[in-house]
Order: structure tokens, then C-alpha cells, then sequence
């Protein structure tokens, strides 16, 4: 019993290292700034008022619905092109190339044109999210796709298999793990984009829209705590849910539990 | 550019002729420019008054110490569209600043209240001004309300009218100078010598446009001409001074003025922005404009 109560301190210990060590932030940045920087006590009071508040799940969930589109269908895409490049070295060249320039440019600086193209409303913002998070994505699945093992390709010729019977036995399984690394990664990407893109304009609902309207109106506990909603549902996300998909697909690949040891 | 004053100020060297050395922050809105007031990393500003009751309700030490311009936002619509006024906007979609800015509180409060409307009748989209008078011109927006020289160069380049100036109907003191508690009341001589130089600049918007749009062009648009809807080139300092000329500049704070500020302090009670209507002659310190007289 003890050891077990042990091992899930040893789990969460860190996170409530950090919640604490950002709220001691944010409590000596009141005390410095009582008008601009609200206090730990009047943040979670809020949020607190909010978590009842219907408009304040309607952000959340809209925020959450334009996500749920744009990032899995980067996932799909990115997947699809990367494991594409594995299997066609000249397309690997070119899809190379192609990443390293759009992956320059910051998927943001897409809205206003998407804006003027696409017109108002979830599109545009839909299609930021997949732009953020494809080429990650779609890099980390072709980096994974040229490592496949010569030696699993070469028997797999050698006892007659044809391109999609590679595809199916020996790229698909190969460059699972950097699939699911790459979503991971990707995920960092969309979300950022997501609030970025929803605080630029074009809609009046989502999480990165309450930030800025609160900033608008000089509703500073509320800017402080949308930053902490934010943060915290990417946490869940990536911390909670993307990493123990990462763990159970991928359990063959842990000799440990890693930092959860 | 309804903040030209300070920009002409500073371009044609009048601050410095009035014996200060001033160093200019351009902001792209007003509530980024209180914040940088509010957290002491700025003396002064011209921007929309709602931004400094918004301030003033959590308790901030701000002055508005002298006006600037008359609000001048103007409804855009298609020239094809049949739309001839604001009524006829319901169910229909309009580009405007963000929610809460000065131009949305006076959109909901007079526009839409005039014109038997409300934001739930219309489909609103939040935008620049550029991304507004492009979207209507697009047709991914049925009306946009924006500010000068947005305005002007729509009118001058696109397909599109202006249906409704708020100038012209509800005349209200938009921009004001707000200057921090600390400039007011312990740095009077530095705050009214600001306030003259821009005095200043306001009388040269009023009597040379001209003039005053050979200093400040650059600043709002970037090429030397645009190109007219009859293909025609039009110099961009043409319509600078066409977007100076259509605007009310004016120094002055008048008992008027103040009765329309507290009417829009009044609105932004309604629109759940303030917690309690603010007092705004409390808010005001006119010692500056009351030694010009």
C-alpha cells in the first residue's frame, strides 16, 4: 500500500512542482503589480466561477472541436506523405525540400489571407491547425520511413514482396513508433496555433478569443486564468493522454516505466 | 490614423520645438497601448477613452488630460448590394475591431441601438480593419466598420460605399489623450508641453492637410500610389489628406463631449464591460486646456 501511494507521489510529484512554482510567480507579480497582475487567490476564484459558466465551456469545447478536425487530419496527412517518402526516394527529395521552406513560415501568417480566401468561422482556423501540425508531422514519419532497417527491407525482396506488401510488413510497423512520436511533437504545434489563430480574429468564441477579449477589456484575472485553462488542457493532452497512447502502443519499445519508475 | 496628431507631432519635429525629447511607441491598438501605460513603461497616449475607464475600474492612476479626435467610424457596404442603411443589415455578416474596443462599444450602443438592431441579429466578425475592408470587398462579409484611412481607401480603390459615418450622426469625443497619474500630477510642465505641441499638430490637420499629409503619409500606407477602381494611379498622400479632411481633430474636452462620455460609460455598464459606471469627470484633469483660455 505504502509503496504503491509511493510510486503515484513519484507520478505527480512534478506536476505540482511546477503549478506551485508558476502560482508563487504569479503571487510575487501581484505584489509587484496589483493593478495589472491579478493574485493566485483572485485567478482560481475565477476559474473556480468559471468552471460552472456554460460560455466558458462553450470556449473550451469549440477550441476543442476545431482541434479534434485540423490535428488528426495532420496526422493522417503527414503520416500518409512521410511513409509515402520512405517508399519513393525522389518523392522524399521533394517532400524534404517542400518542409523545409513551409515549415519557416509560421502557420499564423496564414489567417488573413485564409480569412479573405475561406471567409469567417472554423475553416480558416481548422486549416492553420492542420498547416501547424502537418510538417512536423509528415518530417518525423520520413525520417523514420529512410531509417527502416536495409537488412528487414532486403529479406523482405528477397522472399518476393512487392511495394504494398513492403508498405504492409515492413514500412507500416517500422515507422509506427515515429508516427506516434511525430504526433506528439505535431501537437505542441497545433495548439499553439489554435490559440493564436482564434486570438487574430475571424471568430467571437474559442479559448485564444476569451484571452484576448478579456485583455480587451482590461479583465486581467480573466486573461490569467484562460492562460492557466490553456495550459493546463495542453498538459492533459500531450502529459496524460498523448504520452500514455505513446506507452501502451508502444510498450514493447520501454524496458522501464521511465521517469514514472 | 485617428491618433495622427501625435504622429505629426513627432514627424514634424514639434515636440522637440517645445523643448522635449520624446521617444514614440506605435501600438496597433489602444488597450496594448494602456497596458504599457498602466504598467508604468509609458508616460502618455491618444487612444480610445473606453480603454482608460476600463483601467480606471480596477483601479489604475490615469488622467485624460486633453482630446484628440471625434470618433469617425464609417459602415462599408458593397456598391451592388442594395444595402442603403443599417437596418437593412439584419442577418447579414459585418467585419469590425474586436469586441470590447471603442468601435464596438459605440457599433453596439448607437449604430445597431439607432437602427433597431442587435449583435444577435447579425453575424459580427472580428478583424483589422485591412482584413475587413478586404474581406467586404471579397464578399465574405456583407458590411465593415472601420476607421480612417481604412475608409478613404476602400472608397477609393473597391467596389464599396459608405452607408453611415458616426461622426456625422452621434458626434463623441473617440480619442482623448490619457496620461499616467504620475505624469499629471507630478510632471504638469513636461504633460502640458506635450499637449501643446500636439495642440499644434491639430491646427495644421485642420487648416493644411496638405501639409500635415506630407509628413504622416508613410506611416499608414506604404506605396507611393494605389491603384483607383477606373485604373487610374492616386497618390497616397491624396488620400491621406482626403482621409485627414473627412476627420474631426479637435484639442478640446467640451461639456458636450463629456455628457457623451458618460453616455458611453453608461453603455459599457449594458454591455458587461465595467462593473460599475465610472464618474468620468473624476477621470478627467483639464488644467491644460483650462490655461489655453
Amino acid at each position: 500500500m505504502k509503496s504503491t501511494l509511493l510510486k503515484a507521489w513519484g507520478r505527480v510529484w512534478p506536476y505540482f512542482a511546477v503549478a506551485a512554482f508558476l502560482l508563487i510567480l504569479l503571487q510575487i507579480g501581484h505584489w509587484l503589480k496589483p493593478i495589472v497582475i491579478p493574485s493566485v487567490g483572485a485567478s482560481i476564484s475565477r476559474l473556480v466561477d468559471d468552471l460552472n459558466n456554460s460560455a466558458f465551456w462553450r470556449q473550451v469545447g469549440l477550441s476543442m472541436y476545431r482541434l479534434g478536425i485540423g490535428y488528426p487530419i495532420a496526422c493522417v496527412l503527414g503520416g500518409f506523405f512521410g511513409v509515402l517518402a520512405g517508399l519513393y526516394p525522389a518523392f522524399a527529395k521533394f517532400l524534404r525540400r517542400f518542409i523545409a521552406f513551409m515549415q519557416s513560415i509560421p502557420p499564423i501568417v496564414w489567417l488573413p489571407f485564409l480569412l479573405v480566401v475561406l471567409g469567417f468561422g472554423n475553416t480558416p482556423i481548422i486549416v492553420v491547425v492542420t498547416i501547424a501540425s502537418f510538417f512536423p508531422m509528415a518530417l518525423t514519419v520520413l525520417n523514420g520511413a529512410e531509417g527502416v532497417n536495409k537488412t528487414h527491407l532486403e529479406a523482405a525482396r528477397v522472399l518476393g514482396a512487392n511495394k504494398p506488401q513492403l508498405l504492409r510488413k515492413v514500412y507500416l510497423p517500422e515507422t509506427f513508433p515515429a508516427f506516434i512520436t511525430g504526433a506528439q511533437v505535431s501537437f505542441g504545434n497545433a495548439w499553439r496555433s489554435l490559440v493564436a489563430a482564434e486570438m487574430m480574429g475571424g471568430v467571437a468564441v474559442g479559448l485564444g478569443f476569451a484571452v484576448k477579449f478579456a485583455g480587451e477589456i482590461a479583465d486581467m484575472s480573466g486573461v490569467v486564468m484562460y492562460i492557466l485553462v490553456i495550459g493546463i488542457i495542453a498538459s492533459v493532452l500531450d502529459q496524460v493522454v498523448l504520452e500514455q497512447l505513446k506507452r501502451r502502443l508502444l510498450h514493447w519499445r520501454y524496458v522501464n516505466q521511465g521517469e514514472g519508475k | 490614423m485617428d491618433d495622427a496628431q501625435t504622429i505629426l507631432a513627432w514627424r514634424a519635429g514639434l515636440y522637440e520645438k517645445h523643448g522635449l525629447d520624446v521617444e514614440m511607441q506605435l501600438f496597433s491598438s489602444g488597450t496594448e497601448l494602456i497596458k504599457a501605460i498602466v504598467g508604468g513603461q509609458l508616460d502618455a497616449g491618444v487612444l480610445g477613452f473606453t480603454n482608460g475607464l476600463s483601467w480606471l475600474d480596477k483601479g489604475a492612476d490615469l488622467k485624460i488630460v486633453g482630446g484628440a479626435q471625434m470618433g469617425f467610424h464609417g459602415m462599408l457596404v458593397q456598391n451592388d448590394s442594395g444595402i442603403s442603411e443599417v437596418a437593412q443589415l439584419k442577418g447579414k455578416s459585418v467585419a469590425s475591431q474586436s469586441q470590447g474596443s471603442t468601435a464596438d462599444i459605440v457599433l453596439n450602443g448607437v449604430v445597431f441601438e439607432n437602427a433597431g438592431l442587435t449583435r444577435e441579429d447579425l453575424s459580427m466578425q472580428y478583424v483589422s480593419p485591412a482584413v475587413a475592408i478586404q474581406s467586404l470587398a471579397a464578399g465574405q462579409v456583407d458590411g465593415a466598420f472601420v476607421f480612417e484611412p481604412y475608409s478613404s481607401i476602400a472608397q477609393l480603390t473597391m467596389p464599396v460605399e459608405q452607408i453611415y459615418e458616426i461622426g456625422q450622426e452621434w458626434p463623441f469625443p473617440c480619442m482623448v489623450v490619457i496620461a499616467s497619474g504620475d505624469l499629471a500630477k507630478n510632471q504638469t510642465e513636461a504633460m502640458h508641453r506635450m499637449l501643446d505641441a500636439q495642440k499644434e499638430a491639430i491646427e495644421m490637420l485642420a487648416n493644411d492637410p496638405a501639409k500635415a499629409a506630407s509628413y504622416i503619409t508613410d506611416d499608414f500606407i506604404q506605396e507611393d500610389t494605389l491603384t483607383a477602381l477606373d485604373g487610374s494611379e492616386i497618390k497616397a498622400e491624396e488620400i491621406i489628406e482626403a482621409s485627414i479632411v473627412s476627420q474631426t481633430f479637435n484639442w478640446e474636452i467640451t461639456e458636450q463631449d463629456i455628457q457623451r462620455m458618460e453616455e458611453v460609460a453608461q453603455m459599457m455598464v449594458d454591455q458587461g464591460i465595467l462593473n460599475t459606471k465610472i464618474d468620468v469627470k473624476s477621470a478627467l484633469d483639464l488644467s491644460w486646456q483650462q490655461s489655453q483660455k
